[in-house]
């Protein structure tokens, strides 16, 4: 920038600019024939890995390296095993209690809930209950524990233990502590008996299961940390300190949230010697790393160099070329991610159901998939997910152009909409711009003219919460994805459409008869399941017929990850997104390459 | 202002010199396509991001599109080349703002120095004081995306440098004898600073200047790349090289091809930059005029 700084420039700077023209010319040409180099020499370019500041971690990847890359002639029995997560994201807390956000990842690993849920088979697993039971209309709840189960730090769990977790995280009221609300009272059998009371009839057994707010820790921390009860302050500093106080499989032995996670085996596990416990492999990796990589062509770089084990995303474009590759394999699995378009329902043109209609019929649903996704995704019908229970399949919108233009003509505007609409979405998601940029070409098919705006997620969320107040400054259509805290359909459609939901609610969608209607649904969940659904269904009809939202896709879930990784399906379960549960991994064919 | 006479001496001698010349013929065609680029396009819905085809996805450069097509089906040279009107816009528009702001500022802190000068100055320093590309980031960001929004960040953060450039040269301009004689015969401050000083320390600026569109074209795909820059789908070269990434190791060619025309542009505007100060520094010149090779 300085004038002096730039003087004799001329000759050097034409002869840099060849250079970086041939630099790029050869990472171009480098990065189409990289699968196959790999296979020869999966270590033959180290340095390709080293520009990438987010990859270099101190330590424990130096061991890493040389444990995991043995030649296979000399095998390692001694040695530890090591898997490596690659995670988009930086993990957030440590705090149990009130973690609501990426740190479950880690956090399925090191604490236990009572229960688990294996939401595509519809069936609990057992966790740190054995058995279980209610009462007819599912108020009284009572949680047999396991026997002979140790925390971390050798305090045997009991039911005081429960108690004690549960009641610290109702009682900080963070995160996804609302899970509890229905809970009247927790009472203390005996050691290993634990009884709630609820305030109103609710599917406890699956409130158990979340994957927020539902660990188990032990009491003990109050004096680990030098504080006076469990809900002082100190506690959750101890927590996000990077300590753990679970009773996992593996243990949180280092915490560098910006770039690593270092889990190691608990060897003490209950599950480890329990027969057939579908939760535990007996080749299960001693070393589970979480390594911060934030960018998805970084992860298959490293993933192809065998850097690390396992990519949470590789750009899905190149999945199909990752499929036919003899080191790697793909498991897909559903989520119960999908992403929907809410509607300001409340800002003209759109307060007329008949413009929201013409809209709904005007996305191609199809191409969107394919384009933003390269075909990794389901079309939605309604907003519960597919594969998820109260899922529906007759909640579709026909793409049909001359049907939206006619339904366009009919709320009165037969030449298209004079005002341009306004589209936010998250700065920096491919996925939610490349469905931005088809609807926006679509709409313009029968005039309606759209104007995309990525935005930070706050900005995003601050403008679309003016709407409420003042629906006339906020957006006009907002791109979202949404994932359950549990598994029910109350989570989507409490969250999205009722009217008291003032935080996620950001259609501004108002209708009693639907409140009326999940809300009913809701208690009914744990006694008259057929009822439940029954209502559900009804519900998502009125949204059908409303259309405050229109559900875009039905996320999945792609994992790439070297061939030695053996049970990676059975450790993907969509209701703990992003988790991979490492104890029913199985490495023994790891090292032998 | 540079006299008739100059201009063709320096036309003179980067006529003279290849390199030289290059620069002035990239510079030129830049401006040339950037102007008429909306006329000239092969795709123009593809181009402004109006449409999308889905049967075209991830084309390779070809005769139909030499620069291939991208994850909407859209063609890449199309985008590239209406691109280039956007980075012309940012260009001008950023040297042009930070100009009005810089030269007036130092002009008169330069000339009338005192305590107006010193605030001025200072003024100047507190801006200085950050990176200049950290502080456009900071702005960009505050301001929001958007191609305006680009270039008043871009502006803010390098008015200072000009506002410096000026002060120095019209400090040492001011006490030179015809000034004064100007002063005695009874000018107006006003008239001398803007008639007969100012196109005296202007040479070094117009130097400057030529350098800053390429540094512009450049910080402002910068801002693309990281997200608070220009809008999508507009096809502003450093949001096209971004747009590419994901898509690299499927399609190397959405990337490379607007990456090139960045480097071209900014390189040509280096070397048209650096012709123009080897011409306008007497010395050099009187070197190489004596010495033959011109």
């Amino acid at each position: 920038m300085t004038y002096q700084g730039l003087r004799g420039l001329s000759r050097t700077t034409a002869v840099i600019a060849i250079i970086i023209v041939l630099v790029i010319v050869g990472a171009a040409l480098y990065m189409t024939r990289a699968p196959e180099e790999t296979e020869t020499s999966p270590m033959a370019t180290p340095t390709e890995t080293s520009p990438s500041p987010t990859v270099t971690a101190p330590a424990a990847e130096t061991t890493t390296q040389t444990v995991s890359q043995q030649p296979p002639t000399t095998p390692t029995t001694k040695k530890k095993t090591i898997v490596i997560y690659a995670s988009l994201s930086e993990m957030t807390g440590a705090d149990p209690s009130t973690e609501f956000s990426n740190s479950i990842l880690w956090m399925c690993l090191v604490y236990e809930p009572l229960l688990w849920y294996d939401p595509l088979k519809d069936e609990f697993i057992p966790a740190l209950a054995v058995k279980w039971e209610s009462n007819e209309d599912g108020t009284i709840w009572t949680f047999y524990l396991r026997k002979g189960v140790k925390f971390h730090d050798g305090t045997p769990l009991t039911a005081e233990a429960v108690k004690a977790s549960i009641e610290r995280t109702i009682a900080l009221g963070q995160g996804a502590a609302f899970i509890w609300d229905p809970v009247e009272k927790i009472e203390v059998v005996d050691d290993y008996t634990i009884r709630f009371y609820l305030k109103y009839p609710a599917a406890l057994d699956k409130i158990a299961a979340s994957a927020y707010g539902a660990w188990i820790f032990s009491p003990k921390v109050v004096e680990y940390a030098g504080a006076k009860n469990l809900t002082d302050p100190k506690v959750a500093e101890w927590f996000n300190a990077g300590n753990d106080a679970g009773t996992g499989p593996y243990k949180l032995v280092k915490w560098d949230p910006e770039n690593e996670v270092v889990l190691e085996k608990n060897p003490d596990w209950w599950g480890w010697k329990l027969k057939d416990y579908p939760m535990a492999s007996p080749n299960a990796p001693d070393v589970f790393i979480v390594k911060i990589v934030k960018d998805a062509v970084t992860q298959e770089r490293l993933l192809l160099t065998g850097d690390i084990h396992i990519a949470q995303y590789v750009p899905l474009e190149d999945v199909e070329k990752l499929k036919n590759n003899p080191n790697l394999q793909v498991v897909i699995k559903p989520s119960f991610q999908n992403l929907l378009m809410l509607i300001n329902t409340k800002k003209p043109p759109l307060d007329n159901v008949l413009v929201r209609r013409a809209i709904a019929h005007a996305i191609p649903y199809e191409d969107i998939v394919k384009i933003a996704r390269a075909g990794l995704a389901r079309v939605a019908s309604g907003p519960i997910p597919y594969g998820m229970w109260g899922h529906f399949e007759d909640l579709r919108y026909e793409y049909n152009l001359t049907l939206a233009k006619e339904l366009l003509a009919k709320a009165g505007y037969p030449d298209g909409i004079d005002r341009t609409l306004l589209l936010v979405y998250t700065a920096g998601d491919i996925y939610e711009k490349r469905t931005a940029e088809v609807i926006k070409a679509s709409l313009a098919k029968i005039g309606i003219k759209v104007e995309i705006r990525p935005m930070s997620w706050e900005e995003q969320w601050s403008l679309a919460q003016s709407g409420w107040e003042n629906p006339e400054a906020a957006q006009d259509l907002f791109i979202f994805y949404w994932w359950p805290t549990y598994i029910t359909p109350f989570d989507f459609l409490y969250n999205m459409f009722h009217s008291d939901s003032k935080i996620f609610n950001l259609c501004y969608y108002e209708n009693p008869e639907f409140n009326k209607l999940i809300e009913e649904a809701v208690t009914l969940e744990a006694s008259n399941r057929e009822k439940a659904l029954e209502l559900y269904h009804q519900a998502q009809k009125i949204l059908y017929e409303d259309v405050p939202a229109i559900p875009l896709w039905d996320s999945v879930d792609v994992r790439v990850a070297v061939k030695g990784i053996g049970n990676l399906d059975k450790a993907i379960n969509p209701a703990y997104p992003t988790v991979i549960f490492a104890q029913v991994l199985d490495v023994s064919g790891l090292q032998q390459g | 202002m540079i006299a008739l006479e100059d201009l063709k001496t320096t036309f003179r001698l980067i006529r003279r010199n290849p390199v030289s010349l290059t620069g002035l013929v990239i510079v030129l065609a830049f401006f040339a396509v950037g102007v008429t680029a909306p006329y000239i396009l092969p795709y123009p819905e593809d181009a402004w991001g109006e449409v999308y085809h889905l049967e075209k996805r991830f084309l390779p450069p070809s005769l139909e599109h030499p620069f291939g097509t991208d994850e909407m089906g859209r063609d890449v040279f199309s985008r590239v080349l209406l691109g280039a009107r956007f980075s012309l816009i940012i260009a001008v528009g950023v040297v042009g703002l930070a100009l009005l702001i810089g030269i007036p500022v130092g002009l008169i802190a330069g000339y009338l120095g005192g305590r107006i000068g010193t605030a001025l100055m200072r003024v100047t320093d507190m801006f200085l004081a950050f990176p200049p590309l950290l502080l456009a980031i900071a702005l960009a960001a505050t301001l929001g995306r958007g191609l305006t929004n680009t270039i008043i960040a871009l502006a803010i953060s390098w008015w200072p440098w000009y506002a410096r450039l000026v002060y120095v040269q019209v400090n040492s301009i001011k006490s030179l004898p015809y000034v004064d004689a100007a002063k005695i015969v009874g000018l107006s401050p006003l008239a001398i600073m803007f008639k007969h000083v100012l196109p005296n320390a202007l040479t070094p600026v117009t130097v400057q200047a030529a350098l800053d569109m390429g540094s512009a074209i450049l910080e402002a795909a910068g801002l693309s790349f990281l997200g608070v820059g220009v809008k999508p789908p507009t096809p502003e070269w450093g949001l096209l090289v971004t747009e590419g990434w994901t898509s690299i190791n499927v399609a190397w060619w959405i990337s490379l091809f607007p990456g090139l025309a960045i480097l071209v542009t900014v390189l040509g505007f280096n070397l048209l930059a650096d012709a123009l100060r080897e011409a306008s520094d007497p010395r050099l010149r009187r070197i190489l005029l004596v010495s033959g090779r011109v």
